[in-house]
């Protein structure tokens, strides 16, 4: 397995690689479709522009015929408005040149797009009369002639200046420079397509690039992580349980990092837990096999002792004084070895915890009254600080009060030896989570800083009378009980324990 | 292949690159007319292609009544001296005038006003309109005298229906922002890669044989 962790993927297989690839495809998918669309769009528009085109083109075509019938006809109108006053003049060309004069100037008083009139009259002098006119700066002149065939009168012969609006021939050509402009659009509109195309090609290959680029650096930034999380795996797979995964952010990933460290925080304490049980277990079978050996021949040695003290002769006081203070240093000893073999033996039969719901209030309270005497001396107290609301934990009752005999013993014993003075015990508890803390703290000497991890391991202690038992059968009970016990400094100057359990969850109207 | 004939293969290839980069002016040569008179540099020269008879586009927009407009710029360089010289422009317009059934012929010199001149013949007109005839190209006094030189030539670009610059641009003052903006880009990217931007319906260049003026 952690061979198989340690192998080096090839670069096809990694998972870099298949996110690389498949955003890549991904990307050409669609910016290829993209592109197919923007072609497609781009035809059809032209095909439309061309109709519109076509269009264009036909309206101007139609309009040259116009314009030109336009020109004829209103030519039509001047020859025949010529004619008219030809007719007119025919009238007058027998009388007097001062009639004709009249008639000329009556003619160009009336019509307003008359610029001059010239009468050629027979038997007299060209008569010619121009119009003063603004408009004539701006107008184009056309010349239609008429003669006086059709009365009876060609020797008359009339020239008729008319002035012509140059907007309308301004309009024509705006229609002729439309025309073109449609005819040099239509020529580029392939230049144009194909650089349209090429614009989308150059978009498109950027956009697809920058992707490719942003999905590199994604796929790399997840894979890294997904890479660093394996080595860790594969460092715990060999055996290094010591090793955590770093901080991977905040997504799935780093989630799974802190999954696994706090999963593997949960193996390290069960691991150093099994450990110390397992310990426990081995130096228990080794007190109880002791108490064994020793409780057996103490019985004995006890009687036979009796037995010598019974058996004085009394013939010497000086034998007899030897042999009572030999006896009773025997019993003493006796005495102390019986003590010994019963703190072996109740190490040795820590009983198997019972877990019920435990009021913690009520448990301290007991606890209180029933071992109140542990600091019977005046100048001693017990403090007790009861927890502020009903509190319920899962424990076996007895064991949990012989935890704290055992801690407040240890607490008042040990401020004794160091000759404190007032020894101040106080026993309170503190709210978390998921749990309840118990403190025991005192005011005594305190645990050096080098033992705070030894003080727990069996006969381990600095007191001088005793076992070194009392810390690892609280540990014991503690742990069988799923919690935890550490000690730490005391406000007070000495040790505190903290013992953590497991809390129930208040039920509803658990009071009543 | 060492290091030398690689050498010499690159060198050769970047004398070939910068030969094809300074090739000379490749316009055709046309024989014009020269003429000194008072201060004036006169060329007489007819462009009959730009107005071709086989174009029967442009021969029915002149029948249309519709303006065709030729433009030539003129320029007068000097044999082996780079730059110009003198430039100078002509607008010829011509139209058939269906009020007056005649063919106008306006042609506009830079700095000499306009002139006008009818024609009831298509063909001449298109060959007045098309010929720079006694056209002023620069002043004497300007050019060097002597038959050893100074040497010069006469360039002429004649457009026939010039396209007006994009239309695009007109309104380019109301696409500043927003999706307006985008488009302009997108019309400015497209206009740098086209192939090609029509100037005219039609261009014709062209060179004059070389000239000097006799010494006096």
């Amino acid at each position: 397995m952690t061979r198989t962790l340690h192998t080096r993927i090839p670069w096809w297989g990694r998972l870099e690689s298949r996110v690389v690839a498949a955003l890549v495809s991904l990307g050409i998918l669609c910016v290829g479709a993209s592109g197919y669309l923007a072609q497609l769009t781009v035809r059809y528009f032209d095909t439309r522009l061309s109709v519109a085109w076509d269009r264009g083109e036909r309206v101007v075509d139609a309009g040259q015929p116009l314009y030109a019938a336009l020109v004829a006809a209103q030519k039509r109108a001047y020859l025949a408005r010529t004619q008219a006053l030809a007719l007119e003049l025919a009238a007058v060309a027998d009388h007097d040149e001062s009639h004709v004069r009249v008639v000329l100037q009556a003619a160009i008083a009336r019509e307003q797009d008359v610029a001059s009139i010239t009468a050629h009259v027979p038997s007299r002098a060209p008569m010619s009369i121009t119009a003063d006119r603004e408009a004539q700066a701006h107008a184009m002149l056309l010349s239609q002639s008429a003669t006086g065939a059709r009365i009876g009168r060609p020797e008359l012969y009339v020239v008729v200046e008319f002035l012509i609006d140059t907007t309308i021939d301004s309009k024509y050509q705006t229609l002729g420079h439309l025309q073109r402009e449609i005819r040099s659009e239509r020529q580029m509109q392939a230049n144009l397509d194909r650089a349209i195309f090429r614009v989308i090609g150059l978009a498109s290959a950027l956009v697809l690039s920058i992707s490719c680029v942003i999905g590199f650096l994604l796929a790399r930034t997840t894979t890294r992580k997904a890479g660093r999380l394996s080595a860790v795996i594969g460092r715990v797979a060999a055996g290094d349980l010591g090793a955590r995964a770093s901080e991977l952010g905040n997504d799935e990933l780093g989630q799974l990092a802190s999954a696994f460290n706090h999963m593997l925080d949960e193996l390290d304490t069960a691991q150093r837990k099994l450990a110390y049980l397992q310990r426990i277990g081995a130096w228990q079978e080794m007190a109880r096999r002791i108490a064994h050996e020793i409780k057996n021949p103490l019985t004995p040695i006890q009687l036979a002792v009796q037995q010598l003290r019974d058996k004085d002769p009394g013939t010497s006081a000086e034998f007899s004084r030897l042999l009572t203070a030999s006896a009773e240093i025997v019993e003493d000893e006796v005495e102390a070895l019986r003590r010994m073999v019963t703190s072996f033996s109740r190490f040795a039969k820590v009983p198997e915890v019972v877990l019920e719901p435990v009021d913690l209030s009520s448990l301290l309270d007991e606890f209180a009254r029933a071992y109140g005497h542990l600091t019977e001396r005046e100048q001693d107290t017990l403090e007790l600080v009861l927890p502020s609301q009903q509190t319920t934990i899962l424990g076996d009752r007895q064991l949990l009060k012989q935890v704290l005999v055992n801690l407040v013993e240890n607490a008042v014993l040990s401020a004794r030896e160091a000759a404190v003075g007032s020894v101040h015990v106080r026993l309170s508890t503190r709210d978390r989570a998921t749990s309840i803390e118990i403190v025991v703290e005192d005011n005594g000497p305190g645990i050096a800083a080098d033992r705070l991890d030894s003080i727990f391991e069996p006969y381990e202690t600095t007191r001088e009378h005793g076992t070194g038992l009392g810390l690892a059968i609280v540990k014991k009970i503690v742990l069988d009980h799923g919690g935890e016990v550490h000690v730490e400094h005391s406000e007070l100057g000495g040790a505190r324990f903290v013992i953590e359990l497991k809390r129930v969850a208040n039920r509803p109207n658990a009071s009543s | 292949m060492t290091g030398l004939r690689r050498r010499a293969w690159l060198g050769v290839l970047t004398a070939m690159c910068l030969c094809s980069a300074v090739r000379p002016e490749v316009l055709p040569a046309r024989t014009a007319e020269f003429a000194e008179v008072g201060d004036r540099v006169l060329v007489t020269l007819a462009l009959p292609e730009l107005v071709p008879r086989r174009d029967r586009d442009a021969v029915k927009a002149i029948d249309s009544g519709f303006a065709t407009t030729l433009i030539f710029d003129i320029t007068l360089h000097r044999h082996g001296i780079s730059g110009v010289v003198t430039r100078t422009r002509r607008v010829a317009r011509i139209a058939y005038n269906l009020w007056n059934e005649h063919y106008e012929v306006e042609t506009t010199d830079e700095g000499a006003g306009t002139a006008r001149r009818y024609f009831r013949d298509r063909e001449q007109a298109i060959r007045a309109a098309v010929t720079l005839r006694s056209f002023p190209v620069a002043r004497a006094s300007a050019l060097g005298r002597g038959s050893s030189g100074p040497y010069y030539f006469a360039a002429i670009r004649a457009l026939r229906n010039p396209i007006s610059p994009d239309s695009w641009n007109e309104s380019a003052s109301e696409r500043v922002r927003g999706q307006g903006r985008d488009i302009r880009w997108f019309a400015e990217l497209v206009d740098l890669l086209v192939e090609a931007h029509p100037l005219a319906e039609d261009i014709v260049e062209v060179r004059t044989n070389y000239f000097y003026l006799v010494p006096r």
